[in-house]
C-alpha cells in the first residue's frame, strides 16, 4: 500500500459495469516525505474520501475485486482509507486535524 | 487505473484469436490537467470508444477481463470507461 493525495473527481457515464455506484478519484501517490511521486493512480473509493485528503491506496486487482465482490472485475486500484497520522522514527510528519506537515 | 486520450485506431488482420472482434485504439496517458505525457501506444476497447474521447483504462493483468464471455485477449491495456468530467 502507499499513501497519496486526492487530486480530483472523475466522472463517468459510459463505464464498465463493475465501476457503478462507487466514486472515481485520481490520487496522486507522496512518498514518506510527503512529496508527490510517480504518475497519478485512478482508485475506486470505498471509504467515502474528498479532494484534497491524504489516503491509504491499494494497487492489487485481486484485492479490489475481492473488495467489489465481483469476480473479473477490471479494477486495479482502491482507496482504503483516509489517513490521520503519519509518524515516522517518532516523529509525526502529518497529523489531518491540523494538517501541519513538518 | 489511469487517466488517457484517445488519438487513432489500429486495425490487424491477422492477430491472435482471442483480439479477434475487438478495436484497438492509439492512446495517450494523460495528467489531471489533461496534458499527455509518455509516448502513446495501443490498448484494446471494451466500452466503444473512439478519437478525441478522454478516457480510463486498466492496465496490467486486469486489462484481459472486460470482455463478454470467455474472450480473454492478450492485453496489458483496456478502455473501460469514458469520462463526462473532471471535478476539483
Amino acid at each position: 500500500m502507499q499513501i497519496g493525495r486526492v487530486v480530483k473527481k472523475i466522472v463517468s457515464t459510459v463505464k464498465n459495469s463493475a465501476f457503478d455506484s462507487r466514486p472515481l478519484l485520481l490520487v496522486q501517490p507522496i512518498s514518506m516525505d510527503l512529496r508527490p511521486t510517480g504518475s497519478e493512480v485512478l482508485c475506486i473509493d470505498f471509504i467515502g474520501s474528498d479532494i484534497d485528503e491524504l489516503v491509504m491506496i491499494m494497487k492489487e486487482g485481486s484485492s479490489v475485486q475481492q473488495m467489489l465482490n465481483i469476480q473479473d472485475a477490471a479494477a486495479d486500484a482502491a482507496i482504503i482509507g483516509i489517513v490521520d497520522t503519519v509518524h515516522l522514527h517518532d516523529v509525526k510528519i502529518f497529523d489531518k486535524s491540523t494538517e501541519v506537515t513538518s | 487505473m489511469y487517466l488517457g486520450r484517445i488519438l487513432g485506431r489500429v486495425v490487424c488482420t491477422r492477430k491472435d484469436h482471442m483480439m479477434e472482434g475487438l478495436k484497438m485504439l492509439i492512446v495517450t496517458a494523460i495528467d489531471s490537467d489533461g496534458n499527455p505525457k509518455g509516448a502513446p501506444f495501443i490498448a484494446t476497447d471494451s466500452i466503444g470508444a473512439g478519437a478525441g474521447e478522454t478516457v480510463f483504462l486498466c492496465g496490467g493483468g486486469e486489462a484481459a477481463l472486460p470482455f463478454p464471455g470467455n474472450q480473454r485477449p492478450p492485453s496489458d491495456a483496456t478502455v473501460i470507461g469514458i469520462i463526462d468530467s473532471i471535478e476539483r
